[in-house]
């Protein structure tokens, strides 16, 4: 059986990494919501991805093998910088919410931190990549019935959470 | 505006990112650690059978390069030759069988660190040309060839493929079982085992008789899919053997334990 070199490996890996990894590092970060914690996520999935990368680019399932890692990545909520003390009062102040990271974070990405974990992720899943219920209950590792709710659930906190921005 | 779009507007592309060749570095890291460990196992089996290490295809004989080195009719020194073996290790040092003609030799390809040492080496033994990568670690004496270019372009790059891959078979195949401390093979954490056989009986190719075997099909929690396992125990290391999925897709567990006895009484085996 013939298989690829190893320059041959490296050289496609880098070829993905390069086109991806900007895509799957947003995923990490919208699940857990720090920068920091987004990079080892990827980094974990990609070390990964290049040790299975025979089979998987030869299967084309790079990118989801990849995914699939850091969403199923149990997020350590204690780094979260929501969880961080704040200057200044929510709602009182301001400006306290401008003083955050230059991330271009939005009410929106805000709100979705609020969620509990596995109805952030599903929310992501099915409302921001456009999986259907069975393809992110398979990501996930959960039944579909436990997406849906997970997912109607998520839907109204983040609605009310936008709702009451200040 | 869309949900979708709201959400893919709300945060921006992070700080720069790390250099791929960091990665890669990791990821070659890792495959030699899973290369070295699978290595390990697969050579303690081979020991335990008593087979030789002789190649079943036969090699070319006579191309390429000449020799850079032409043993020796003198056998040399240490204890008796006892394996059918062209090389081995011995106090450390790499010896070369009498009789043997090496033709191209690559030290240390995994990069070990004394005393753990690993040598790859294009040589002719008994008439047959082989490609040979062997290591000593504190598992032993690890062995392994292939016919000559039987898939790869040069020697250099099978060494390079075996050294940044796994054994056959088993490069990057996600972990579905481990070996607990009482010597019992359950599902590795998160994985499932849905069908499981112990002693499917793959015959001596596979194990000799007395070896701890069995065959599953396991969900593996690295990604969701399914995949039937053969394993061995051997000197207390647990040999995991993984098929591809699509080669059980739409099978019964018996017809896939058919199908594994069939490849070990043909000699082929499941890698």
């Amino acid at each position: 059986m013939s298989r690829p070199s190893r320059e041959t490996r490296d050289e496609e890996y880098a070829a993905f990494v390069a086109a991806r990894q900007t895509h799957l590092r947003r995923i990490a970060y919208a699940v857990c919501g720090d920068w920091h914690q987004a990079d080892d996520l990827l980094q974990t999935a990609l070390v990964k991805l290049y040790v299975a990368w025979p089979r998987l680019h030869r299967d084309g399932r790079e990118e989801a093998y990849a995914r699939r890692i850091i969403v199923r990545a149990n997020i350590d909520e204690h780094r979260r910088p929501w969880r961080r003390e704040r200057p200044g009062l929510d709602g009182h102040d301001p400006t306290a919410r401008e003083e955050l990271p230059l991330e271009e974070r939005s009410a929106m990405f805000d709100a979705l931190q609020t969620l509990p974990v596995m109805q952030r992720k599903t929310v992501l899943l099915r409302h921001w990549l456009g999986l259907s219920v069975e393809e992110t209950a398979h990501e996930l590792g959960i039944s579909t019935g436990t997406v849906k709710s997970h997912t109607s659930r998520g839907i109204d906190k983040l609605q009310q959470a936008l709702t009451h921005q200040p | 505006m869309l949900l979708r779009e709201e959400i893919e507007q709300s945060f921006g592309a992070g700080p720069a990112h790390r250099p791929i060749e960091e990665l890669v570095a990791k990821g070659r890291r890792r495959v030699r650690r899973r290369r070295a460990a699978g290595l390990g196992a697969a050579l303690a089996t081979v020991a335990v059978l008593g087979a030789t290490y002789a190649v079943t295809a036969p090699g070319s004989e006579g191309s390429g390069a000449p020799p850079i080195a032409t043993d020796p009719t003198s056998t040399p020194s240490g204890p008796t030759w006892e394996d059918d073996t062209p090389i081995r290790y011995v106090d450390g040092e790499l010896q070369i069988r009498a009789g043997v003609v090496v033709h191209e030799h690559i030290e240390n390809p995994f990069g070990y660190d004394p005393p753990k040492l690993s040598d790859a080496l294009d040589l002719t033994y008994e008439g047959k040309r082989t490609w040979t990568l062997a290591e000593s670690t504190r598992k032993g004496f690890g062995y392994t060839s292939s016919v000559p270019s039987n898939g790869w372009a040069s020697f250099a790059d099978w060494v390079a493929d075996q050294v940044g891959t796994a054994v056959p078979g088993d490069d990057g195949w996600p972990d579905t079982l481990r070996l607990t401390n009482n010597g019992e093979v359950v599902a590795s954490q998160g994985s499932e085992i849905l069908q499981r056989t112990d002693d499917p009986r793959l015959g001596d190719s596979f194990a000799p008789p007395g070896t701890p075997t069995g065959a599953a099909v396991v969900l593996a929690a690295e990604d969701g899919v399914g995949y039937f396992v053969v394993w061995r125990v051997v000197d207390g290391e647990l040999d995991v053997i993984t098929t591809p999925p699509r080669d059980v897709i739409g099978a019964t567990f018996q017809q896939l334990l058919t199908y594994a006895r069939g490849q070990y009484a043909n000699g082929e085996g499941l890698r």
